[in-house]
């Protein structure tokens, strides 16, 4: 292995060894778990859910995780060209050694890398062709609410969160392995778990007009609605406190500090927004102790407050201030993503960002007033210049914008107001004194293509053609024309991938399968991804992609992940689905409940 | 007060560059209590300097760095304490309070690298070694080499090497022990002697080679 190390670009992504890594002896244990991330290291070693797991599983004696992520292109050569099979970071041992296999899914665009890592592995991709003594595959993580089109390469999948649920597929392992039973009995065994969907265990059936016309049960083990899994008290959960510092220069190469899950705010196209609900904070207290833990255990130079909407945690500015107490003399800085600005922000901003590299971010998300009421983003006009105005003031000269394009009911007016918000910032700066501001201003105007997802109100919209996004793009490009204005956009062909295949049931796994067989990997790398081979998979296994990313789909259809109950009600979903044609704005959680169905839970924002 | 160390880098944490290996020591001293002395100004940093940057790939047994520390500390616990926090593959083995105001780096003189190679079973072992001797005997040892603006040049290497020995050390394998010129003036990179070896042994295959740092030699 050392000699392949030496060939290729940053050997480190494979080697292991970090502080706080955890060593057992995998002969000691009873579960061998590998937490597979689909992409590269660094990207990987930044996401939280694969800290908290690590850290969960390896509290337990008898359990080892261990890490793997997807080998970069030039790592996959030399394995392949040497047979060498895809193997863990802490142990180097391959995958088949293992008895469970986690996949997290963060993004539809990952999935032929995890269908290159099962073959790197030497693991069936097919869960029908994996036999017994083979591992388990399974995955969980926000893209396995619709599991759909991914059905077919899981032995099953976890919705929701995962702390308390993996503890317990973990038990029931232990136990089945214990007493040699067959693979199918394992599957039974944890089909009644609540949160797990083994999808062999269901049959579907089609209408003549291609729509999905029902789910059968084939095994009496299995759940008619599987639901998902929420830890109802954050503050006893147990925090990855030996955090892994990674020796490369990871993503978010710091302390992340969850302060809450989920989000009150619902923006319909948002479905993160109803995913996590509900909104459950973790203390004040129990988040001080943390921090100073984490950087005791870790020499980070920087802690960043990680959650949907930061400034939303009840007590932010008094946590904020007790946190820069404490850490600025041991020069530890506080990072803020995530913040809706407003004065006092401002001044909180002021005192953690010394160096101004970033600059200020807002994310309107829409032009006009009437297109924010349909998307339900609260976030004004006269917000927004406020804002900027005091910004300047203050020494601020860097603007950073955030919209969507293709959003449902947009028309050319809602882009000309992207123009002219963009024009009206310019115009604060100047108005401005000269003396008060500071020289260089630069507006950066993004934009990127709406995405219609499962378990949100527009998930049953249809997305714009591509040639309608670049359209619109086009105005965008010819009437942003400030010099002070940065435009930027993506090529579409990326987004509407994403809806096809996020949108997808069952027949979509054929395609995906032959995306990756094609040579698809890597789909979120621009410099990877290849349309044209996709449309060649979807002809070749008869998928009509417009037939997901395109068509509006009707409210009484049956949906391909109506099996999967994520706490909201669909009749919530159908009523902001009616507000966001009739522009109407629904409150957040903690202005008023809009009854979306969590509430039944009786935790978080909703008993507050 | 500067504390000078000598420390070694193993087999576990060799991938580590240059600039990550920094990172690892700051945020070692940070995980520790020892009265760490910031620098001055906007981004406040712990103060370590380092003799002379390790290749990525290169073990060593012979790494030195200068660390800045507020207050007067017992040598021998502060060896204990970074030990103990360190990751394994890297360990202090020596600490001495600098009197010394010159830069580690300035300070550096020669070094002593061990390469060892190892070739396809059925070549003739002695007969590498001549060719190899033979190489190095030259009066005038060319290597190509990157230059600051990417182009390839030709340099000439023999005058930064001081002594070179080759010997068997297994049924296939090698060491070339090279004492060559280290430091800001006169440097010489260890890879540039691989580099030229596998040029001129072109059609005989290397299986894999490991650099070593045994030593580094610093100015009195
Ligand atoms: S504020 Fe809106 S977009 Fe942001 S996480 Fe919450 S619901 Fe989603
Ligand atoms: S039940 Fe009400 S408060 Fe609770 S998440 Fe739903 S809308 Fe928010």
């Amino acid at each position: 292995m050392d000699k392949f190390l030496k060939m290729v670009e940053k050997p480190i992504r494979y080697t292991g060894e970090e502080v706080n890594m955890c060593k057992k002896d995998p002969s000691k244990v009873k579960c061998r778990y590998a937490f597979c991330f689909p992409d590269v290291y660094e990207i990987g070693m930044s996401h939280l859910g694969l800290r908290i797991l690590y850290d969960l599983y390896n509290r337990r004696e008898d359990t080892y995780c261990e890490r793997v992520f997807a080998p970069w292109v030039d790592m996959e050569q030399i394995m392949r060209d040497n047979d060498i099979k895809l193997f863990a970071l802490e142990s180097k041992d391959e995958l088949m050694k293992f008895d469970m296999l986690g996949f997290t899914l963060q993004y539809e665009m990952s999935y032929t890398n995890i269908l290159n890592m099962l073959d790197l592995a030497g693991i069936p991709l097919l869960s029908k062709d994996r036999t017994e003594g083979m591992p388990f595959v399974m995955a969980g993580g926000p893209c396995a609410y619709n599991p759909e089109p991914i059905a077919d390469f899981f032995d099953f999948f976890v919705m929701g969160e995962g702390e308390e649920v993996n503890m317990e597929i973990t038990d029931a392992y232990i136990k089945w392995k214990d007493e040699k039973k067959t693979r199918i009995e394992f599957l039974e065994e944890v089909a009644q778990i609540e949160g797990v969907y083994v999808p062999a265990f269901y049959d579907v059936s089609y209408n003549e007009d291609g729509t999905i016309k029902e789910y059968k049960k084939n095994n009496a083990n299995a759940k008619d609605i599987i639901t998902k899994r929420i830890i109802k008290d954050l503050d006893t959960l147990t925090y990855p406190e030996k955090w892994i510092v990674p020796y490369l220069n990871v993503v978010h190469d710091r302390v992340m500090l969850e302060m809450f899950r989920g989000c009150i705010r619902g923006c319909r196209f948002c479905q993160a927004g109803y995913i996590y609900r509900p909104v459950r904070e973790k203390s004040k207290e129990r988040l001080k102790e943390l921090a100073k833990n984490l950087i005791k255990n870790t020499g980070y130079e920087e802690i960043s407050l990680t959650s949907l909407s930061t400034s939303d945690y009840r007590e932010f500015h008094s946590l904020a201030d007790d946190l820069i107490k404490e850490f600025k003399p041991k020069n530890v800085n506080l990072s803020l993503p995530s913040l809706r600005i407003d004065s006092i922000s401002l001044k909180l901003l002021d005192e953690v960002n010394q160096v101004r590299k970033s600059g200020l971010t807002f994310a309107p998300e829409a032009g006009t007033q009437r297109l924010r009421d349909v998307i339900n983003k609260g976030l004004t006009e006269e917000d927004i210049l406020s804002a900027c105005d005091k910004a300047f003031r203050s020494g601020w000269n860097t603007i950073k914008l955030y919209f969507m394009i293709g959003l449902p009911t947009e028309t050319y007016d809602d882009l000309q107001g992207i123009v002219d918000l963009a024009n009206k910032i310019v115009d604060t700066y100047y108005a401005v004194p000269k003396t008060e501001r500071t020289k260089g201003l630069s507006v950066t105007v993004s934009a990127s293509t709406f995405v219609p997802k499962p378990f949100t109100p527009f998930q049953w919209f249809g997305q714009d053609d591509i040639e309608t996004i670049k359209q619109k793009q086009d105005f965008l490009k010819n009437n942003l024309t400030n010099r002070a204005i940065k435009f930027n956009w993506h090529e579409p062909e990326i987004s509407v991938l994403e809806a096809i295949v996020a949108k997808g049931d069952r027949r979509m796994c054929k395609a995906i399968q032959r995306a990756f067989e094609l040579g698809c990997k890597f789909d979120s790398w621009g410099e990877f991804f290849d349309y044209e081979k996709w449309m060649q998979a979807f002809k070749e296994t008869n998928v009509e992609p417009k037939y997901y990313s395109e068509r509006k789909i009707g409210l009484d259809e049956r949906l391909p992940w109506d099996h999967i109950n994520i706490l909201v009600n669909k009749d919530f979903f159908k009523r902001e689905y009616n507000n966001a044609l009739n522009e109407k704005v629904t409150p957040n959680c903690r202005q008023n409940c809009a009854g979306c169905g969590v509430g039944k839970c009786g935790i978080g924002v909703c008993v507050e | 007060m500067i504390y000078r160390m000598k420390f070694e880098k193993h087999d576990e944490v060799k991938y580590i560059g240059h600039l990550d290996t920094m990172r690892t020591f700051t945020r070692c001293i940070k995980r520790t209590s020892l009265p760490i002395k910031f620098s001055k100004g906007f981004n406040p940093r712990v103060q370590l300097s380092f003799a002379l940057p390790l290749g990525v790939g290169v073990t060593s047994d012979s790494e030195y760095v200068d660390l800045e520390l507020e207050d007067e500390v017992d040598v021998i616990e502060l060896k204990k304490e970074l030990n103990s926090t360190l990751p394994d593959g890297f360990k202090i083995v020596n600490v001495i309070k600098s009197e010394n105001s010159k830069s580690l780096m300035s300070l550096v003189k020669e070094a002593i690298y061990e390469i060892g190679i190892e070739f396809e079973n059925d070549d003739d072992i002695e007969e590498l070694v001549q060719k190899i001797e033979n190489i190095f005997a030259q009066e005038v040892i060319e290597v190509e080499k990157q230059g600051k603006n990417k182009k390839i040049e030709l340099v000439n290497i023999k005058p930064n090497i001081l002594d070179i020995e080759v010997e068997v050390i297994g049924f296939s394998s090698i060491r070339v022990t090279l004492h060559c010129n280290a430091g800001s003036e006169n440097n010489l990179n260890p890879n540039l002697v691989v580099d030229k070896i596998k040029n001129e042994l072109a059609g005989t295959e290397i299986i894999d080679f490991n650099i070593h740092r045994r030593e580094l030699i610093l100015k009195d």
